[in-house]
């Protein structure tokens, strides 16, 4: 980059700052000035047009330190560019792809980028149809996520979003998806955190982190899942599926109307600004299943945004529902109640997950869902202290351990396949009257078994890919001689 | 004098500013009795005192004032950085130049920078033009940097 003289004698403009507010300039001069285009300060500052008056330009400062009044300013007839590429993968960077640890320093990428572009138009996009695989059973199985599907993750704080995200992530960085994680205004210790997890999980590599944190000034902060989505981009265009997580969208929310009103735009609902949509959309829009070449490549995104005491209906939740696939909601009810992941699957919504799903897949997911109702409904009705016979006890029961089976610590994954070759062990009554600890225990094994055991791995493979409803699967389940020695190899005989 | 013809003699924004002084003086000694005649006769240019005339009313003299300092708030400044200081008869040959040929309602302000050596940096309405002998001269050891170097 040029210094600020050069700059001022090739676009032959020159501003004055008239005004600083917070994060927002008002500069006079820059006759030529557009928006979204890059202004540099004379002190080396740089900025981003917001909006134009007939006297100011208004700019949106990315800097820690205050710019003065009086201050010369230039426009740089360019917008906002990042280098992206792959000497960003396992760093940890802020929007402007600079190390978040001034120690470590990052490889700067020669590729660049605007931030700010258009969203890849309808001849570009397919279908959602691969499955993509979170490693969390009750979600795999009841409320399938695609690649290139955008799912909000809603809740209270501390209702374990980020687990599950975690887990998805620790899922697909293994099979070789990009994940790119981008912290919103959080704490170092989180992002810390954070990190110290990937790292001991070695996947480490495959994840870019994109944090800015509460300290950063406004205006990063409010760039940084633009900075996500763009990288997201280049390795899309470079043929890599990738996963972004925005880690969340109420605190970019909060900024943004920070910066509005410092910016003196007229409040609307709740003092957000009218541009809050547009400002979430933009990026989202930019998501998605995409052809690239002669093959499909997606950018998934799941964004996360908190709720307040579980209130879906606050206006940044609704926003965000609207514009994203579906939602997966995160019930501090459940969450109380010790179920990990504290999904509510009544409450949660797949918009186009069921099509990435197998036959087999949808059939178990219908069984699975119609019984889940029955079972609240029978919880409900025996809360009336009613006589219970056999038949209510059985799905009282078949429900207590369909809930423990979907039980799944923070950050643990489960392969596709084993979760449902287990889980219709369990719905075939294969365990009997076992205690649950039992079954457990049992489950366990295998799962263990089935990433070890490469003939076990691949009769599990050939089982589920020759069934294509529960109905057949659990025909070939019958055929399973492990019941009484669990300790041996499990011998198919499908 | 009309407040065109007045304007006219207004060069640089250091005579803007002395103006300034020189009106609010005048306001604050309209209403005090004796005080206006002895301000005209000693402590504002005679320019102004041409412009008030034998104006007499407070209310018409007060208006006449705020008339004239409204119009020069609405002159635009052009920024001139050069490298010695210039005197009053060049800036009155440049304005008049300008004048003429950019805007009636220019004025200059003066900005003196000696390390530019020669020629002069313009700015104006948020639109900068260097033409300096220093960036002149730069140009040339940028673009002939190897001949130089043969030298």
């Amino acid at each position: 980059m040029n210094n600020f003289e050069d700059y001022l004698k090739e676009i032959g403009e020159i501003g004055y700052v008239e005004e600083v507010v917070g994060p927002i300039a008002q500069v006079s001069g820059l006759p030529g000035a557009k928006c979204e285009e890059l202004v540099m300060f004379e002190s080396g500052e740089i900025g981003q047009v917001l909006s134009l008056s007939e006297d100011f330009v208004e700019v949106l400062i990315f800097s820690r330190n205050p710019i003065k009044v009086g201050v010369r300013a230039v426009r740089l007839n360019k917008p906002f560019e990042m280098p992206v590429g792959h000497e960003l993968l396992g760093q940890i960077i802020d929007p402007f792809a600079r190390p978040f640890d001034e120690t470590r320093p990052v490889k700067t990428p020669k590729d660049r980028r605007n931030i700010l572009v258009k969203a890849a138009g309808i001849d570009k996009r397919r279908t959602i149809k691969r499955h993509l695989v979170t490693g969390v059973t009750l979600v795999d199985l009841l409320i399938p996520i695609g690649f290139g599907q955008r799912e909000l993750l809603i809740g209270d704080r501390k209702t374990g979003k980020t687990n599950f995200l975690l887990a998805t992530i620790l899922s697909q960085a293994k099979r070789g998806t990009i994940c790119i994680y981008a912290v919103i205004g959080k704490r170092k210790i989180d992002i810390k955190k954070i990190e110290d997890l990937f790292v001991k999980n070695k996947v480490m590599d495959n994840i870019i982190m994109i944090a800015t944190t509460s300290f950063d000034p406004q205006g990063l902060i409010y760039l940084t899942p633009y900075s996500a989505i763009t990288i997201a981009e280049y390795f899309r265009d470079a043929g890599i599926d990738t996963i972004l997580v925005i880690d969340d969208l109420s605190n970019h929310a909060r900024f943004y109307r920070e910066i509005s009103l410092l910016g003196r735009r007229f409040p609307g609902r709740n003092s957000y600004p009218a541009d809050i949509f547009h400002t979430h959309a933009r990026f989202m829009e930019r998501a998605g299943n995409f052809i690239v070449g002669d093959k499909e490549v997606s950018i998934t995104v799941l964004p996360i945004v908190e709720t307040n005491q579980g209130d879906l209906s606050g206006y940044i939740q609704t926003n965000l529902m609207s514009m994203t696939d579906g939602h997966l909601y995160f019930d501090q009810g459940l969450f109380s109640q010790g179920i990990r992941p504290a999904i509510n699957p009544f409450i949660s919504v797949t918009r186009v997950g069921q099509q990435t799903q197998s036959s087999l897949q949808r059939s178990i997911a219908r069984e699975l869902r119609s019984f889940l109702v029955l079972y609240q409904k029978t919880k409900r009705f025996v809360h009336f202290g009613e006589e219970i016979s056999q038949s209510i006890k059985t799905i009282l029961a078949t429900g207590d351990n369909l809930t423990r089976f979907f039980h799944q610590p923070p950050s643990s994954i489960t392969s596709e396949n084993i979760q449902i070759f287990l889980f219709a062990l369990l719905w075939s009554n294969f365990f009997g009257d076992e205690p649950f600890e039992k079954i457990k225990q049992d489950m366990d094994k295998w799962r263990v078994m089935y990433e070890e055991n490469k003939a076990f791995h691949d009769n599990i493979d050939n089982m589920i890919a020759t069934s294509s409803h529960l109905n057949e699967l659990l025909l070939k389940i019958k055929g399973i001689q492990t019941k009484n020695n669990p300790d041996q190899k499990i011998v198919l005989t499908s | 004098m009309d407040i065109p013809k007045f304007l006219s003699k207004v060069y640089t924004t250091e005579d803007r500013v002395r103006l300034y002084s020189e009106i609010e003086l005048v306001s604050e000694a309209i209403y005090k009795e004796g005080e206006l005649n002895k301000v005209l006769a000693s402590r504002v240019s005679k320019a102004l005192v041409e412009y008030i005339g034998s104006e007499s009313s407070y209310e018409i003299l007060s208006e006449k004032l705020s008339e004239l300092k409204k119009a020069l708030d609405q002159l635009v400044i052009m920024k001139l950085t050069l490298a010695f200081e210039p005197s009053e008869q060049t800036i009155k040959k440049i304005v008049t130049f300008i004048r003429e040929n950019l805007d009636e309602k220019t004025i200059f302000e003066i900005c003196q920078q000696p390390n530019i050596l020669g020629g002069a940096i313009l700015e104006f309405k948020g639109l900068y033009r260097d033409y300096s002998l220093k960036t002149r001269l730069e140009e040339i050891f940028k673009s002939k940097r190897d001949e130089l170097y043969k030298i």
